[in-house]
């Protein structure tokens, strides 16, 4: 071959060289399969033209699929190289096959995620509005309503009963139990009472005050709209477990 | 007698199913380890790097076995595992070259800089070198000038050195039209560039 034709193709390659990177490995797999796109493959061929270590990787992937390439290559290291390859593969995680196959989710699992679900969503509803209530208690009340009450007694047979309305806006009212005897007992306590007689709300550890009454401070939201009586009991003895009885039961409506 | 490729093929069966077997992967072994060997001395590296890169490939089968599709053959994808391990080992030289600095034993450890220049090669006479390099500018005019496939026939024959196999598998043509195409494009160059070039493109040589 004449040297100054091959000195022309040298640098005719080196001009159509100078086109591009080197194509990946994946680029010139698709190539050698004939799958890259018909502008692409141009690309390539240009490239390996001009690329001698492009060109003989291409030729070597031939190569790789022939049992007769590079027969009797380095046979007296495979042993040696085994060995490594070997120790090195020992301290390393088993293969993760393509397709492990699913196993099956017991049953249990989604109605127990269910019921933890529906479990935290109810908790957390309670919480909120515990906190709720809690800060309409905490929030102090201007001008909450006072009501003195006497009993029927007092106020001569025939009276009707005192009516107390509480406003909507207000979140407590007061009631001041105005016994008609004057007879010290060892302990007091309240009860509210529906008119078919069940126990609205009870409160134990009443002191009688200066003036022989008594103060009581309530919620609204412990007893809805309706009638009511309020029935005062004092307790005879020093033990709790001592007898108790009715001093004065007083009629009260809430509006 | 069973046909390798299926032999091949059960083999990567059992490895993906795992947990892989040492039996299987050392058949792989021996099935691969004298190419994997041969493609990396084609490469130019030192026999101990070619040990080294094909222990890497392997290692790289064993680790990524399980991402093996079986969409392309398991050659295109060892081809594949290979190719980047040797780019990944060029890369590493030419680092290594970057940060390395040269220093002649001959001149001591002197800096190539502080050292004297060889002479010069004589150049040729003015007029010689001319006449050499615009007979190279022809050259590569009528070359340019023929049809594409011709002209990389030609280039791969002469710059690559390539049989007509090789340049055929490369360009995915019959050895029988590389042979046409190689015929042809001597004839043109001959014929565009006039009896003065005949010892410049010779007849092809027979091949072995």
């Amino acid at each position: 071959m004449s040297q100054e034709l091959r000195d022309a193709m040298t640098e005719l390659a080196a001009a159509h060289g100078a086109s591009g990177p080197h194509p990946d490995p994946e680029e010139l797999a698709a190539y050698h399969a004939g799958e890259l796109p018909p502008a692409e493959e141009e690309r390539l061929r240009d490239h390996l033209v001009a690329c001698r270590e492009c060109a003989g990787l291409l030729l070597d992937l031939d190569g790789l699929a022939d049992p007769g390439f590079g027969a009797g290559t380095g046979s007296d290291d495979q042993e040696v190289v085994w060995q490594r390859l070997r120790e090195e593969i020992q301290g390393k995680a088993p293969v993760v096959p393509l397709r492990r196959p699913a196993r099956a989710a017991p049953r249990w699992k989604p109605a127990l995620a269910a019921a933890l679900l529906a479990a935290t969503l109810g908790l957390s509803l309670w919480v909120a509005s515990l906190r709720r209530t809690v800060e309409d208690l905490s929030r102090p009340q201007l001008n909450a309503p006072v009501l003195d009450l006497y009993s029927g007694t007092a106020r001569g047979a025939g009276s009707p009963p005192p009516v107390f309305t509480v406003p909507r806006e207000a979140r407590f009212f007061t009631v001041i139990l105005n016994p008609a005897g004057q007879r010290r007992y060892e302990g007091y306590r309240v009860e509210i009472l529906r008119p078919d007689g069940g126990r609205v709300w009870s409160g134990e550890g009443l002191e009688r005050n200066a003036f022989g009454s008594f103060s009581l401070t309530l919620p609204r939201g412990a007893i809805g709209p309706g009638e009511y009586r309020i029935r005062l009991l004092g307790r005879t003895g020093r033990d709790v477990e001592s007898s108790e009885e009715t001093i004065e039961e007083y009629a009260l409506r809430v509006e | 007698m069973d046909d390798p490729s299926e032999g091949i093929q059960r083999i990567i069966e059992r490895l993906q199913a795992g947990p892989p077997r040492e039996e299987d992967f050392r058949r792989l072994f021996d099935l691969y380890y004298p190419r994997l060997v041969h493609f990396f001395a084609r490469r130019g590296f030192p026999h101990p790097d070619c040990l080294d890169l094909t222990q890497e490939t392997f290692l790289g089968i064993y680790k990524g076995i399980g991402s093996f599709r079986r969409d392309s053959t398991f050659e295109t994808w060892l081809f594949r595992i290979a190719t980047n391990a040797f780019r990944k080992r060029l890369r590493w030289g030419a680092a290594g070259k970057r940060e390395a600095r040269e220093v002649s034993l001959e001149a001591g450890g002197e800096p190539e800089g502080e050292r004297g220049h060889d002479p010069p090669a004589p150049e040729p006479p003015a007029g010689e070198d001319m006449l050499r390099k615009e007979r190279g500018r022809l050259l590569r005019e009528a070359v340019e000038k023929l049809p594409e496939q011709m002209r990389r026939c030609l280039v791969l024959r002469v710059y690559q050195d390539m049989k007509y196999r090789e340049i055929a598998a490369l360009l995915r043509l019959s050895p029988e039209t590389v042979k046409v195409h190689l015929f042809q494009a001597r004839r043109r160059l001959r014929e565009d560039l006039g009896p003065y070039f005949a010892d410049a493109v010779p007849e092809d040589e027979a091949e072995t």
